[in-house]
Order: structure tokens, then sequence, then C-alpha cells
């Protein structure tokens, strides 16, 4: 579009704001000054408040409930455990104790599980040493459960507190980590690892591999939309994507580059759906983090963990547009748990990762 | 023989019944026992002694300090009664809301494996006691002081079945641990407890309202345990 006001020559850039300008945003300003990474599609200040996600999405978890949102938890932690060991047993990980949920699969099949529409599998248990482990959440305690009769009544407990929490959430807000995901052949159940890893074993005839595609990924989120609307038609979604890159990638290709892949598609996806729906938001956690002006300083010298100013700083953007109901920044991050103190079971690929 | 009890208020009742052994005349003339108060049942959760070297204190101001001049030669054993303790967790509220899985109680099921974690946590400075204690050659032994009551208000709020439960996993758990470290537990007679574990009414403080403590014939009744387990130790 061109218009022409007294005699100048108007272009679509010419009034575009500052903001979308690379030397306005980048080259004129220090890289911690830049102050229009988001702007609010709608306010969440006074909504009920669940999260889920990669293992990043438990700082903004953590963020939210230290600053006064109404951040729920369906599963709260016994008042007997101990504060220290709460995470370690999943409790205070999440809204729910469902462990990381990596892949728009997992999430999908989480709101399924939850209203009884994924039947249960015995390939969805797996043995670990003497006991069992639940396949949707391996290392959701830090040993496995004694049988299996044990295993299901907390998993059956567990999914009817999601069911309550889907019921009473009016903001979900979801952290894409990743796109390469381990399915079950027999009913494409994925899981947050690869079988073998946290517990079970790999069986190629059982298991499989998938690296999701952008309309896999659209499609899976389009399907959770359209549960949890049905549940709460007013939801509303807000989706970040994960900064911090894969460990490992089953693909064939070096693992900087299937990151690259990953993030882009999940970035994609954020992205159109944000644009495709007014009550879905995207809030850029991945370009305050990883995107060029930030010069890689945010990140740990395995240049993959984020340092706890990282996490502030994202936050402090967030912040910027979600008011607080209480409290100011400094008293948010002193009540906040240690911003290492996550649980990211994507870790275990460490351990099994080849020497060659 | 001297031999040094260490505990809670649960060591009371025993040091009553020794009191009172020795009265009768019919204790051993060969054992001496003496009886120190450590802590409260809470107060032992927390870093309740400090080490150097061979002298041990308890932080407490509440608690009389002791210390071992020379490690082992003040006595021969030295046996801890608070081991078993397991009142603090079975008779925590939060278990109104909380079972165990997997019996469906219409609590919110929580793991056996998470039992046994709180009972580690909770026991901890008390094992690293006794971890410390035997670092400087001391023969410990652990003594099981009591058993909780059924009648406990706090018990039946609970729900007896279930406190049960948790009490014989805090117990199996404490168990272990203390044979991990080779370390010998003098417990209470099967014919003093229920079917369920509970301390036979009979055995319970002669105060009305004392739902904790066992009164000083358990106490004798202990003693004697302890007794005939140092005789074969």
């Amino acid at each position: 579009m061109i218009r022409i006001i007294k005699g100048a020559v108007m272009h679509p850039y010419s009034i575009q704001p500052r903001k979308a300008f690379w030397r306005r945003v980048v080259e004129e300003v220090h890289p911690l000054a830049i102050d229009t990474w988001y702007e609010k599609k709608f306010s969440i200040s006074d909504q009920s408040i669940a999260a889920a996600g990669s293992c990043f999405a438990q700082h903004i978890g953590n963020a939210l409930r230290s600053s006064g949102f109404k951040f729920l938890d369906a599963e709260p932690a016994p008042k007997f455990l101990p504060p220290e060991a709460r995470l370690d047993f999943g409790y205070g990980m999440y809204s729910a104790r469902y462990g990381n949920v990596y892949t728009s699969r997992q999430l999908v099949q989480l709101a399924r599980r939850a209203l009884g529409d994924f039947e249960h599998l015995a390939a969805h248990i797996w043995k670990k040493g003497d006991g069992f482990v639940d396949a949707f959440r391996p290392t959701i305690e830090p040993a496995p459960f004694a049988s299996v009769e044990e295993l299901v009544a907390l998993r059956d407990s567990h999914l009817a507190s999601v069911l309550t929490l889907f019921q009473t959430t009016e903001v979900f807000i979801f952290t894409l980590g990743l796109t390469e995901a381990w399915l079950l052949k027999q009913d494409g159940a994925a899981f947050p690892v690869c079988p073998g890893t946290a517990g079970g074993t790999f069986d190629p005839d059982l298991h499989m591999f998938r690296n999701l595609g952008y309309g896999e990924i659209i499609e899976d989120m389009e399907q959770f939309f359209q549960i949890m609307r049905s549940i709460n038609p007013n939801m509303k979604f807000v989706l970040t994507v994960s900064p911090v890159p894969l460990t490992a990638t089953a693909t064939e290709h070096n693992v900087v580059v299937a990151s690259s892949y990953s993030k882009a598609v999940l970035r994609a996806v954020a992205g159109d759906l944000a644009a495709r729906h007014d009550w879905v938001d995207y809030f850029p956690s991945y370009e305050i983090i990883s995107s060029i002006p930030m010069r890689s300083q945010f990140y740990n010298p395995d240049m993959r963990t984020i340092v706890a100013d990282g996490v502030a700083h994202v936050m402090k953007s967030f912040f910027s547009q979600h008011a607080k109901p209480v409290q100011d920044l400094a008293m948010i991050l002193a009540a906040e748990p240690d911003p290492d103190d996550i649980k990211c079971d994507e870790e275990l690929l460490d351990g099994f990762g080849g020497e060659n | 023989m001297r031999v040094l009890i260490l505990g809670n208020s649960q060591t009371v009742a025993i040091a009553r019944g020794y009191k009172d052994w020795v009265a009768s005349g019919l204790a051993p003339a060969d054992l001496e026992l003496d009886f120190r108060f450590i802590g409260m049942g809470r107060e032992l959760q927390s870093q309740f002694y400090s080490v150097s070297g061979t002298q041990f204190a308890t932080q407490s101001q509440k608690v009389v300090s002791f210390a071992f001049e020379g490690g082992t030669v003040d006595y021969d054993h030295v046996g801890l009664a608070a081991p078993y303790f397991s009142s603090l967790l079975c008779k925590d509220p939060d278990w109104v809301t909380f079972g165990l899985a997997p019996y469906k109680d219409g609590k919110t099921p929580v793991s056996r494996h998470l039992v046994e974690h709180v009972t580690r946590l909770g026991q901890r400075h008390l094992l690293g006691f006794m971890d410390a204690l035997q670092a400087v050659g001391t023969r410990v032994f652990a003594i099981e002081a009591a058993r909780l009551f059924r009648d406990s208000p706090l018990v039946q709020r609970n729900d007896p079945k279930l406190v049960a439960r948790i009490d014989a996993i805090f117990c199996q758990t404490m168990a272990a641990e203390l044979e991990r470290r080779s370390i010998r537990s003098v417990l209470v007679p099967r014919e003093a407890c229920d079917k369920k574990g509970f301390l036979l009414p009979e055995h319970q403080s002669y105060k009305k309202g004392d739902t904790v403590h066992a009164n000083r014939a358990f106490g004798l009744l202990m003693v004697q345990q302890i007794c005939a387990f140092l005789q074969g130790a």
C-alpha cells in the first residue's frame, strides 16, 4: 500500500513503529534495554493459570506462582514431605504432576487421557529395576513404584486431578520444547523420553521415533485447543518456545542442526496459532534468550542451559505486560525457587549418549 | 557393664522402669544404665548435636549436654530410644486428605517410596548421630521405646488402618537403615501390641489424656528386653 500525504510518497515501512527496525531495536540499544519484545494480546492477571511444557516452562510457573498470580496446583504436595524434596516427587513442578511435556503429541494425549479418551495399555507401564514406572511420566518420582497396582492408583488419581485442573483453568501456558518424539506403534502413545532411558526397554518392533512436522504439531495443538475449549469455551492460551536446545537428537543430523530445525518448526507453529486465534498469544521467551542480539549471554558454558539472570530477564519482559498482582521484581526473585532447581528428564539422554 | 540410653520423652518410661527394677533388687548387679534426654521428637529432626573429636554435645538448651571423654571409655554401649518414633509422621494432619497407594480409601494417594523418603529425611540427623557415635568406636544399638495408641484422637482422625500402614513402612525403613549400619534393635514385644501393632491399653501412660507415652510397667518390660539383649551382645 502506498499513500500520498501532502505530496510526500509514503510506504508501509514509513508508518511502522520503532520496534519494527533492526537499527532502532538492536544497533542503537543495549541488548538488556530492548523493551519491545512483547505486547500482550489479552490480560491474564486475574485469571486462573495452568502451565505445562518442557523444562524451561518450570521457570515460568515458578515466577507466576511466587509473584501472586492465580497459578493453579491441582496436586499440591503433602505438608509432611519437606519442601526441599517436593520437586523430586514432581510436586510444584507444574500445575499437576504430569512432569515435562516436551511435545504437542504428549500434550494432546494428556488431555485425552484425563478425559478417559485414551485407553490404558500394559505397554504404558515400564519395568525399572524391581519396580514399575508410568511411561507417560517415568521420572515423576525418584524411585519406581513398588507394584503395578500402586502405579495405577497414583496414575488414576493424577489423571482425575488433571481433569479438575482443566475444568478450572482460564489461561493455559504451554512451552513447546521438542519435535522429536518416541511413540508406541500400537496406539501412537507419545512418551517424554525414549524407552530404555528411564525405564522399560527399547524395542524397535514396539517403539518408533518420529520427528513431528509442522502440520502434525498444528493438528495436535488444534485438537488440544478443541478439547480444552470444550471444557471451558473461554479458555485462552499463551504459547512459548523453549530456548533450550536439544540434549541429543535421534535424527541423522548434527545436534545443532537438528535443534535448529526443531525450534524453527515450533516457533512457526506458535506464531501461526497465535495469528490464527484471538485467544492464543505468543510470548517470545525463545527470542529473548536465543536471538542474535542477545549474544548467547544467557547460556551457561554448556551453551544449552539458561542462567538465572536469563530467566529473570525473560520474566521481566513478561511482567512488563502482565502486571503482577503483588510485589516488585526483587521480591519475586527473592521468593522464587532457585532457577537452577528444575527437573529435566532430557538430561537423561546425556547418560545414554553415544561416545562416537 | 555401663550403658547409656539416649532418647526423646519416650525414654522416660524406660528410665522409670529401670528405677523400679533396681529398687526391687531384681536388676542385675553388673548392669548400670544411665539415661539422658537429648531432645523432643521434633528437635531430633534437626541438627541437634555437634561432634568435636570424641566429644558429643547436644545443641538444644533444653537438653542436658553429654560428652564421652575419650570415646568409648565411659560406656560399653549406647542405646538410642528414638529411631522408631513414627508418631510425628503418622499423626500429621495431612493424612486426613492423603492416603497410601494402592489402598482405595477416597484419599489422594502417595507412594510407599514417598513415605520411605520422608522417614529417612526426618530421621537423618538421628542416623547421622548414630554414625558419628560408631565412627569413634561406640557400640550403638536402637530401642523401640513405645508404639502408637489406637485410641489416640490423632490416630483415630487419620484412620487407624492407614496409620498402621504408615507406621509399618516407617519402621521397616528404619530397620533397614539400622541394619545397613550393623546396628541391632531392641523391639517392643509383639504381645504388648494388638494385631495392627498398636500398644495395648495396659502399657499406656497412667496420665489421663496422655496418648503418646508408655507407663513405667511397660518401661520395666523394655528394660528387661534391653538387659537380655545386652547379655547376648
